[in-house]
């Protein structure tokens, strides 16, 4: 169990650090909205017109803050993505580090659950609850796959840890 | 107790040098199958890509073959032009049976009357395409009219909207080809009207007007006689015609080829190197095992286990090992290459095709081999010295 314990916390810096710097907020890339009518989809600002696939969907996503200012900065959605993924990782982390010092069957198996549900929310981020921008940036050729193949590897750490926590426990009776 | 639970049993005790042994499987087996599906890829999507163009020559302007060959693989916009009237000479020249000539177009970057930014687009002449003009008779019934297209497999219409929008003209996608992992696949095919009609109106509707020089053609497809040598007609293209750089199928992508070779023989370097070191470590690894179960060992020997069954319950540990980190290795690498694919095509600069399933279950099968292999092989001498310790000495130690 320390083992998986220890690797569900790696993953967690991962899934915490990885999109952290792979964002276009990061990269200096942002929306601007120049004026109430234009955040309704008419005209942009900032990034230019090369922005504008996307952020028709990040408008729909953003509405309410992009029609109260007149000339606002407005971030894309991989730095939401970014900042939803370090709210999963310090959960993911402490069940790591949870899982690794606990010594009862019952506790393993819910710290394992729980770990489990956290990276299936990771997973979930860039692919259906936020999402990442549209254009080839670091967010969609990194973050998105990275945090996918951290979800599925945080769900097998977990798979694995209950299935341990119910294997001993059958050997124990 | 049965042999396997014997060898779970071990593991479990020396948990320690369990994970070292289960990483080093799953790093060589990681590593020799992502490099195995990375060169596969490549090579099947520069395959995929010279079928897909369907011409046994491709004839450029001098000096544009590496822009035409970045713009058919990488998306590499370009911007080359040469005489119609070369269009005549190639087609009289001695061995070529069909030459149909092709317009090499891109949208613009940074404007709001284009739906996609720098796509590359592709527009043939129907009455002389023999590559795309069957392939639409035959799906789609008839070619393409005024203001239709086909596009590559990622090329779709924006959400909500009926129509590809480029240079504020709508274009209607009428299906879609199948992928090859080139930028072929983010590509856009329309006939020389629809182009021609793109240009004309850009003047009024779009930011920058969409440019085509009159008279002007950016490449050839050949297509040479039944029994004729690709290379001899390409010979008399280069004397007949020229200012003309005529490339045969089989050299296309030739560059790429050359940068694709230089990055197989690294990986396979590295590999070698992770190959010898896993096996250095697995072998010291298993030697400490062992060396630490001498007293276990020589009581099983005592109770009359025989030196193969000795043999056979540390192979059985390696076995396990292998496999379990061979599995974990192998899904890994394959899931990390295919969700990160789009990243590697642009690390390494040449495209990448995920391979087939009986392709890839091959590949599988070699990555674990590998894993089973180099395992087995590391533990087979510390599991054969060991065998063969007398059991009272075993026992005193």
């Amino acid at each position: 169990m320390k083992a998986l314990g220890i690797t569900f916390v790696v993953v967690a810096i991962l899934i915490g650090l990885i999109p952290a710097f792979n964002n276009c907020t990061y990269d200096g890339k942002s929306l601007t909205v120049t004026s109430p009518a234009m955040a309704m989809g008419a005209k942009t600002g900032g990034m230019g017109d090369k922005a504008k696939p996307m952020q028709d969907k990040t408008m729909g996503m953003l509405g309410k803050t992009t029609t109260a200012a007149a000339t606002k900065k407005v971030d894309m959605k991989c730095f939401w993505t970014s900042r939803a993924a370090l709210g999963v990782a310090f959960p993911l982390g402490l069940v790591g580090i949870l899982l690794s010092f606990s010594l009862r069957k019952e506790t393993q198996r819910a710290l394992s659950i729980m770990g489990g549900s956290l990276s299936v929310v990771a997973f979930l981020l860039p692919t259906a609850l936020i999402g990442v921008c549209a254009m080839d940036s670091s967010c969609k050729l990194v973050t998105r796959p990275a945090l996918m193949l951290l979800g599925i590897v945080g769900l097998g750490l977990a798979v694995t840890g209950g299935v341990l926590s119910q294997r001993r426990e059958e050997d124990v009776m | 107790m049965r042999l396997t639970r014997l060898a779970f049993r071990d593991l479990a005790r020396n948990a320690f040098q369990s994970w070292i042994v289960f990483l080093c499987a799953m790093l060589v087996t990681g590593l020799a199958l992502g490099t195995a599906l990375v060169v596969n890829g490549a090579q099947d999507s520069l395959g995929l890509a010279v079928r897909r163009l369907g011409a046994d020559i491709v004839v450029v302007p001098r000096g544009a073959r590496t822009n035409v060959e970045s713009a058919l693989l990488m998306g590499t916009p370009a911007k080359v032009w040469m005489p119609q009237e070369k269009l005549d000479k190639i087609r009289h020249a001695k061995g070529v049976a069909q030459a149909s000539p092709q317009l090499y177009l891109a949208s613009l970057s940074n404007a709001s009357c284009c739906s996609a930014p720098n796509m590359f687009m592709v527009a043939y002449d129907p009455k002389t395409d023999f590559t795309l003009q069957p392939w639409l008779e035959k799906n789609l019934g008839g070619g393409l009219k005024l203001g239709e297209s086909v596009g590559g497999a990622f090329v779709f219409v924006p959400e909500g909207e009926q129509n590809i929008k480029l240079y504020n003209y709508l274009l209607t996608l009428k299906a879609n080809l199948a992928p090859t992992g080139t930028n072929l696949d983010k590509s856009l095919f329309l006939t020389f009207d629809t182009a021609g009609d793109m240009a004309r109106l850009s003047r009024v509707r779009a930011k920058k007007p969409l440019v085509i020089p009159p008279g002007k053609m950016s490449a050839v497809l050949v297509k040479v006689d039944e029994g004729a040598k690709a290379n001899k007609v390409a010979a008399t293209i280069i004397k007949e015609v020229p200012g003309v750089s005529p490339i045969v199928s089989p050299q296309m992508f030739g560059a790429f080829r050359s940068q694709m070779t230089a990055l197989i023989r690294s990986m396979v370097m590295v590999l070698t190197l992770t190959l010898t070191l896993s096996l250095a470590l697995i072998a010291l690894v298993f030697s400490m095992m062992s060396h630490q179960r001498r007293r276990e060992i020589g009581v099983l020997r005592a109770l009359g286990a025989t030196r193969g069954a000795v043999v056979k319950s540390l192979i059985a540990q390696a076995a396990i090992l292998s496999i379990c980190g061979g599995l974990v290795g192998i899904a890994l690498s394959s899931v990390g290459i295919y969700l990160f694919r789009d990243y590697i095509v642009k690390s390494v600069g040449f495209p990448f095709l995920f391979p087939s399933l009986p392709t890839l279950v091959l590949l599988v099968a070699g990555g674990m081999a590998v894993a089973l292999a180099a395992v087995i092989t590391a533990a087979f001498v510390p599991a054969v010295h060991t065998s063969l310790l007398d059991p009272a000495v075993a026992m005193r130690e």
